[in-house]
């Protein structure tokens, strides 16, 4: 056989050996590339290239070992093989030759009546014919259980008889280092007596503590979350410990005034949509949602009628509607809020609104937000009763009202008059 | 991965920035190199760079989080609610009633805090000073502020300001009694200034009529159904314009 001439070189990070750590941390490392060149001008032949997996603990490889799922081989950003753990096992099991005690498996490319085909066998690798050179790309190339050292080996010729090998040597390290990578709460802010995941990233710990109030809890270190009850805001402490080493982080969950970040309709996604931050009692339309954040079709709702979120949280109660007209008559998407913060003797009013997803460039020819308190029955436009202008907000201090019934007597109305266009009129919308 | 900076009204992580009840926080923020960013205690996932405001009531920790992977980092800045807020003095120009198309300036001395609240529809006001056309009857006008220090209260100054001539309601009084099936409303008003214009006052149902007088009394009642609620509007040229309509009764209980 001739071997064509020229040097092979495999491409990677620092030469001709990489050192891959076992770090769960950073799936990124376990991903190894490897391009196989050639400097001259013909491109010649790859008749196999095998992958030896690292040895394993005695009697057993890596792959019965309990944290490899699955093999997975991509050629040309395709998979090409996709072996399971079973799979694995029962290829193995029909094995019958072993290389230098390692188990040898062979990626391949092969062409069968003009058609290519990939496969993954054990032992010796079919011949092949008329290969290319190719970018090989492995994942999940080594095993977060085992240290150990595993060989990529390239084997050129032009027939399978009198091959070439070059070779590349992977060796597996394993960082023991204790670390908490990352510590944080589902939520930042809870109402008190609310339940709040805490989850974590922890690396190498034997032992894991979690720490709150003076209060401290063991927790199993095969676990990343935890369940916690927040009664007032706490500051929480993950510490991971191994041997003599440790590492901790904080992080904090606080008590907190509602915050409705979000509550708007998307036209484009036919969707309404909101996101409460420390609320409870949420309400679309008078019906309970236990999602604080989430979303939910346009046509569950009657087009021409606000849609309309209520909930409750510490100190304050918000109040926001969301109106875009109906099918034959699409108009701005209204977003019109009321909150009111409650203190001791008086209130905070905010009011929000915005006109969004225009029409058409002037659509709304003049809006109006009148404040009506129903018990003390004053009645008043807000800001002077100028043109408010299609986005602002208002905030008011309110001191005579009482409070308790402070959401149902406070009322806003927001009066919208449109460009004469026909048949549209203008709207109003009470909350 | 670090955070590059991140601040709230100037001040940087592991400080405290004194803060009055009701100010406007500025954060920013810079982490060149994360994924993205988390705010707490708000949950907001925002980019790795970028800037919000939000208003502060209570003393509250801020924490910006960077996470690349499964990696991240985080600071903290507390906004603490201290008190000192005052208002020492308020006064306005010109003094007296006004007439109609006239600005009126407001100003205020105000302690630690830059914001107050005005009475008359104005809301929150930004700064010592503001400058309004008003539409009311000469009369008073409350200013407040918020003041902390223990539970957050509010301090108050009055002035008297307004115009000499202005269309108003000046009383309306609508309340609603439920018995069994039937409601019972009843309403009173007096408007001034309406230069003998009618007063147009209108239920939504449209099964009562009301007197157009520019003050007066009126009772009905109603069996089931939706509440009644009320228009009014009366044009009284350069006067003023009223116009209101879903007036909701006040419901005695």
């Amino acid at each position: 056989m001739t071997v064509m001439e020229g040097t092979f070189t495999f491409e990677t990070v620092g030469g001709n050996k990489l050192i891959v750590s076992d770090s769960q941390a950073s799936p990124a490392k376990n991903k190894l590339e490897i391009k196989v060149t050639y400097d001259q001008n013909e491109e010649p032949l790859i008749s196999q290239i095998e992958y030896a997996f690292p040895a394993g603990t005695k009697g057993k490889d890596f792959a019965e070992l309990k944290n490899l799922r699955q093999i997975e081989f991509k050629i040309d950003d395709w998979t090409v093989v996709d072996v399971s753990k079973e799979e694995f096992m029962e290829l193995k099991s029909q094995k019958k030759e072993k290389r230098s005690g390692n188990a040898g498996w062979y990626a391949c490319r092969f062409e069968e009546e003009e058609e290519f085909i990939y496969a993954l066998t054990p032992g010796e690798a079919w011949s092949m014919k008329d290969q290319q050179i190719m970018d090989l790309m492995m994942e999940n190339v080594v095993t977060t259980a085992a240290e150990g050292a595993s060989v990529i080996r390239c084997t050129v010729g032009i027939l399978a008889e009198d091959p070439q090998e070059y070779g590349l040597e992977i060796k597996k390290e394993r960082d023991h280092t204790v670390k908490v990578q990352d510590f944080y709460p589902e939520s930042g802010c809870a109402l008190s007596g609310e339940q709040v995941r805490l989850n974590w990233f922890a690396q190498n710990a034997q032992k894991l503590f979690l720490f709150s109030g003076g209060v401290k809890k063991e927790i199993d270190p095969s676990k990343s979350s935890e369940v916690v009850t927040v009664l007032n805001t706490a500051e929480y402490t993950l510490e991971a410990v191994n041997g003599e080493k440790k590492d901790s982080r904080k992080t904090l969950i606080q008590v907190l005034p509602l915050c409705l970040r979000q509550f708007w309709a998307d036209y484009e996604e036919e969707k309404i949509k909101w996101d409460v931050c420390c609320g409870k009692h949420i309400k679309i339309n008078d019906i309970s949602t236990s999602f604080s954040s989430g979303s939910a079709n346009l046509s569950d709702y009657t087009p021409g009628l606000p849609v309309v979120l209520t909930a409750e949280g510490k100190n304050t109660s918000v109040e926001s509607a969301v109106y875009y007209g109906t099918e034959d008559e699409r108009i701005d998407i209204v977003h019109f809020q009321k909150t009111i913060t409650f203190y001791k003797g008086f209130q905070i009013l905010d009011v929000l609104w915005k006109l969004y997803e225009l029409k058409s460039k002037n659509t709304a020819k003049s809006i109006r937000i009148v404040y009506q308190d129903r018990e003390r029955n004053e009645l008043y436009d807000i800001k002077g009763g100028e043109n408010l202008g299609t986005e602002g907000s208002w905030q008011q201090i309110l001191t005579g009202t009482e409070a308790t019934r402070a959401g149902e007597n406070i009322l806003v109305t927001m009066y919208v008059e449109r460009y004469d266009d026909g048949a549209h009129k203008g709207y109003q919308i009470t909350i | 991965m670090e955070i590059k900076s991140f601040k709230i009204n100037g001040t940087d992580p592991e400080q405290t920035y004194e803060a009055a009840a009701g100010e406007l926080l500025k954060l920013m923020w810079d982490c060149p190199d994360c994924d993205f960013c988390m705010i707490y205690p708000y949950n907001w996932k925002v980019d790795r760079n970028g800037e919000l405001e939000v208003y502060i009531y209570e003393t509250m920790t801020v924490i910006l989080r960077a996470v690349k992977g499964r990696e991240s980092v985080q600071k903290e800045i507390t906004a603490k609610i201290s008190g000192g807020e005052d208002v020492k003095e308020i006064s306005v120009s010109p003094a007296g009633p006004v007439s109609a198309g006239e600005e009126t300036k407001f100003d205020f001395e105000l302690g630690k805090t830059d914001f107050g609240y005005l009475d008359h529809g104005i809301g929150r006001v930004e700064g010592n000073s503001g400058s309004y056309v008003l539409k009311n009857q000469y009369t008073v006008y409350r200013y407040d502020i918020l003041a902390a220090g223990g539970e957050t209260g509010y301090k108050e100054k009055t002035v008297k300001a307004g115009r000499s001539d202005a269309l108003e309601i000046q009383r309306l009084k609508y309340v609603m009694m439920k018995n069994g099936n039937e409601q019972r409303y009843e309403l009173s008003w007096r408007i001034v200034n309406n230069d003998g214009k009618d007063v147009i006052i209108e239920a939504s149902d449209h099964k009562s009529t009301f007197a157009k007088s520019a003050s007066g009394h009126a009772s009905f009642t109603r069996t089931g159904g939706d509440t009644v609620t009320l228009s009014i509007r009366c044009d009284a040229g350069e006067k003023g314009k009223i116009e209101f309509a879903d007036i909701y009764p006040f419901e005695l209980k």
